[in-house]
């Protein structure tokens, strides 16, 4: 039997892509958008009316739509080295590019706001360049570390945020959205709505705990009901518009789609033998990728993190301090999933979880705050017994990607397993 | 104190750099710690990220296996000794967190020490300063918390008053170096100033730092004016050698490479806490510095005041910050008649094949654009 997309997906897609398409008249009509790193506040936008596009989201899309290489080799031609990040500066590059029509869907306008966090050192850099190249004002976020990383966050991120992320990193993170707020206000003429935002955050975490749903229906589903592949847009599209009423209504129908396919028994390999996790970022120039196993090793991709982390990453207690639960949101959302020892241990928790045989780790090279960490997580899952195989290569970049050495490489180490 | 005995101290300082240890000594590991404050009380700051090559120690294969390939070299050096129990006789080890290097070489420890890859020993500390105007009280907080894991009280009033007048002498000393190495010909070169900043990085005080460089000044050997001016940028640099075999070509004499330019932290007005942390926390020289401007900016200002004939870029493997500058300064640069040079990727450890690599290459690049 062969595999059948959900309706959802395609559903998310479109939906994706009208918004963009709507985004630019309501630009062309006078609208103002942000662009911004995926680990900011997108609530302060969305509570103020102000649509959003992340970096890491349209950096996907440039490489899915096969245009990295172009843009990858022009960054070399501008003069910037061929071994910095990639995956927050494809965007960039397109922008200095100049030639809009390359780009997927006609390209974006111009921002009437940059966002980034200082998690990794090249965020304020590129951001910085964006916003030399466009005019438009630059909002930094600034990333303390946290000085005792507990091991097992997720268990306390919920209800005990206030001692995981320090009340100190929430104060100042506090203080910098009421910076941001008051530069949205003024950009958009709006006030913002305390109360409304509260109701908003409660949404989100709603939003999320469908998702949560999703995330156990599939780990405990006797075999994967659906490719990673599918996972991801049905869980990001949404995430993108976090809180909304499509959004609630997507994972909602996500929800219901993934239920009736367990209950029916579906799978995406009916020989299952071999259950993986996605480690890492997507591959976003060739997410076909995830299912070169299926058929020769009946090995299946079950996790990426992107389900998980909907409620490991997401779900806050509001309380009565809406920002400050959002503070506990963002403060490290980049870093539990990249960094020791926040991102060892959840790997460990989450295979076990999933009932993994094997992990597919993507370790990029040149994006090395994705990068640090990669030895502790595969330390961690080989000692829980799971066989760990390293991808070195790009989540954008597909320069460098032989597909064909690649898949022998994983195959010969399934090989092993099955 | 004769003028050759002041340069012998100092050379030896920086070939020993840090290599002993002791229980009044906190290591710091990467750059933009305001270290007058800790000297207040009475504590030895020590630098971490610039102990010499020899002895490098190996933890093992379990330590090996969490390194990734491209973890800094400076890091992955730390962590081996530190794996080793190179440090354990230090009061605690100070990372600072708007430095990268620091960041991952603390959390790669904090790791190593959980998995029992490492032994206890000194307390380890993550530096939150946030190089941001608006960040004040944050930082303010930090400090606080830096004293209580520090087990010691703030300094006093007149500790920070004198340590203060002490920083703002080794300042000049290292204001006199700078100028020494921008008159080309007159003063010193700049690899002899980098050898004599770097020596004080082991613990030495203000005070004595600052008498023994202008004690030592007139002993140093006067280059011949070279025929170029050279700026130096990029990625940080303790190879000695490096410098020489480009001074072989011409005279660096804007040195705004890493570990000159940042280090020590800018001195305030006033010597109090808080003036020390507003200084600290604007540090031009900190690439995470908000906004982002003032950093490339004072880079491109010094450059172009230098009256350099070409500014040199070179860079680490590793580099994803400094490199996203590179177009902007080689666009400023040209606009001014000021020929860029980028000598590429250059490994933090250089041996004579390397060298002589880059002499060629440089050599090259001269040539190619009518400089020598």
């Amino acid at each position: 039997m062969s595999y059948r997309p959900l309706d959802a997906t395609k559903a998310a897609m479109l939906f994706q892509r009208e918004w963009v398409s709507q985004l630019r008249k309501d630009i062309t009509g006078g609208k103002k958008f942000a662009f911004v790193n995926a680990d900011t506040p997108h609530e302060l936008f969305h509570a103020m009316g102000m649509p959003l596009v992340t970096n890491q989201w349209w950096s996907a899309v440039i490489a899915a739509k096969q245009l990295s290489e172009h843009y990858l080799d022009r960054a070399t031609e501008m003069g910037f080295h061929a071994h910095l990040p990639r995956y927050s500066s494809l965007p960039l590059i397109a922008e200095l590019d100049g030639d809009p029509s390359r780009q997927p869907w006609g390209g974006l306008p111009t921002p009437s706001v940059l966002c980034a966090r200082q998690s990794s050192d090249e965020h304020q850099k590129v951001f910085s360049l964006w916003s030399k190249a466009t005019g438009a004002p630059l909002h930094l976020f600034s990333a303390p570390g946290v000085p005792d990383p507990a091991p097992r966050w997720w268990e306390l991120a919920r209800d005990k945020w206030e001692d995981l992320y320090h009340s100190d990193r929430l104060d100042l993170m506090v203080q910098e959205m009421h910076t941001l707020i008051a530069k949205l206000e003024d950009m958009t003429g709006r006030q913002f709505d305390h109360d409304q935002f509260a109701q908003y955050m409660h949404a989100i975490n709603q939003q999320e705990a469908i998702f949560e749903d999703v995330d156990r229906m599939i780990a405990q589903a006797p075999q994967a009901p659906l490719r990673i592949s599918e996972q991801i847009p049905n869980v990001m599209v949404p995430q993108w518009h976090r809180g909304s009423d499509w959004a609630l209504q997507h994972a909602g129908t996500f929800r219901e789609e993934v239920a009736t396919r367990i209950s029916d028994g579906h799978s995406v390999c009916e020989n299952e033998r071999i259950r993986m996790m996605w480690i890492g970022a997507g591959l976003w120039f060739d997410t076909d990728f995830y299912s070169a196993f299926e058929d020769s090793h009946g090995a299946v991709f079950v996790w990426s993190m992107y389900l998980p982390f909907a409620a490991d990453g997401y779900i806050r207690t509001i309380g009565d301090d809406p920002l400050r639960a959002l503070a506990a949101r963002i403060s490290l959302m980049n870093e539990q999933l990249h960094q020791p020892p926040w991102v060892n241990e959840w790997l460990v928790e989450q295979a076990r979880r999933y009932r993994v045989d094997a992990a597919l780790m993507l370790v990029p090279r040149h994006d090395r705050f994705s990068g640090y960490g990669s030895r502790f997580a595969r330390r961690a899952l080989e000692a829980a017994g799971i066989k760990v195989i390293e991808i070195w290569s790009d989540m954008v970049d597909r320069r460098d990607w032989n597909r064909e050495q690649m898949q022998a490489h994983v195959a010969e180490a399934l090989d092993a397993i099955s | 104190m004769t003028p050759q005995s002041a340069a012998k101290i100092l050379d030896s300082a920086y070939a020993m750099r840090a290599t002993g240890v002791c229980a009044d000594m906190v290591g710091i590991f990467g750059e933009g710690f305001p270290e007058p404050l800790l000297r207040a009380t009475g504590l030895q700051p020590v630098c971490m990220h610039l102990t010499p090559e020899t002895d490098d120690a190996c933890a093992g294969q379990g330590v090996s296996e969490c390194i990734e390939p491209f973890v800094d070299h400076t890091v992955r050096r730390f962590l081996h000794r530190f794996a080793t129990g190179w440090y354990q006789g230090l009061h605690a080890i100070i990372f600072c967190r708007d430095d990268t290097a620091a960041l991952v070489a603390y959390q790669y420890v904090l790791e190593f020490r959980r998995l029992g890859l490492a032994p206890a020993g000194p307390r380890l500390i993550l530096w939150n300063l946030v190089h941001a105007p608006h960040a004040h009280d944050f930082n303010m907080r930090q400090l606080a918390k830096l004293w209580q894991s520090l087990n010691t009280s703030a300094p006093t009033e007149s500790a920070l008053a004198s340590t203060w007048q002490d920083e703002c002498t080794r300042a000049d000393a290292l204001a006199a170096l700078d100028a020494d190495i921008g008159q080309n010909g007159a003063g010193i070169s700049a690899s002899t100033a980098l050898t004599w900043r770097i020596a004080g990085r082991g613990g030495m005080d203000g005070r004595q730092h600052a008498e023994l460089i202008f004690a030592a000044r007139p002993s140093a050997p006067r280059p011949a004016r070279a025929a170029l001016r050279f700026g130096l940028i990029g990625s940080g640099v303790t190879e000695i050698a490096l410098y020489r075999t480009i001074e072989a070509h011409g005279a660096i004499v804007c040195d705004m490479q890493p570990m000159t330019a940042a280090w020590p932290v800018p001195l305030p007005q006033q010597p109090t806490a808080d003036a020390f942390l507003r200084a600290a926390a604007s540090d031009p020289a900190c690439a995470r510095v908000v906004p982002p401007d003032i950093h490339t900016d004072t880079v491109l200002r010094r450059l172009t005041d230098a009256q350099c004939d070409a500014v040199i870029c070179q860079l680490h493997p590793d580099d994803d910050v400094f490199g996203w500058d590179v177009p902007q300064i080689s666009a400023h640069l040209h606009k001014r008649a000021i020929q860029f040079i980028n000598l590429g990727f250059i490994h933090p450890v250089l041996d004579t094949a390397a060298l002589n690599t880059i002499s060629a290459a440089l050599s090259h690049e001269l040539q190619q654009r009518g400089l020598t």
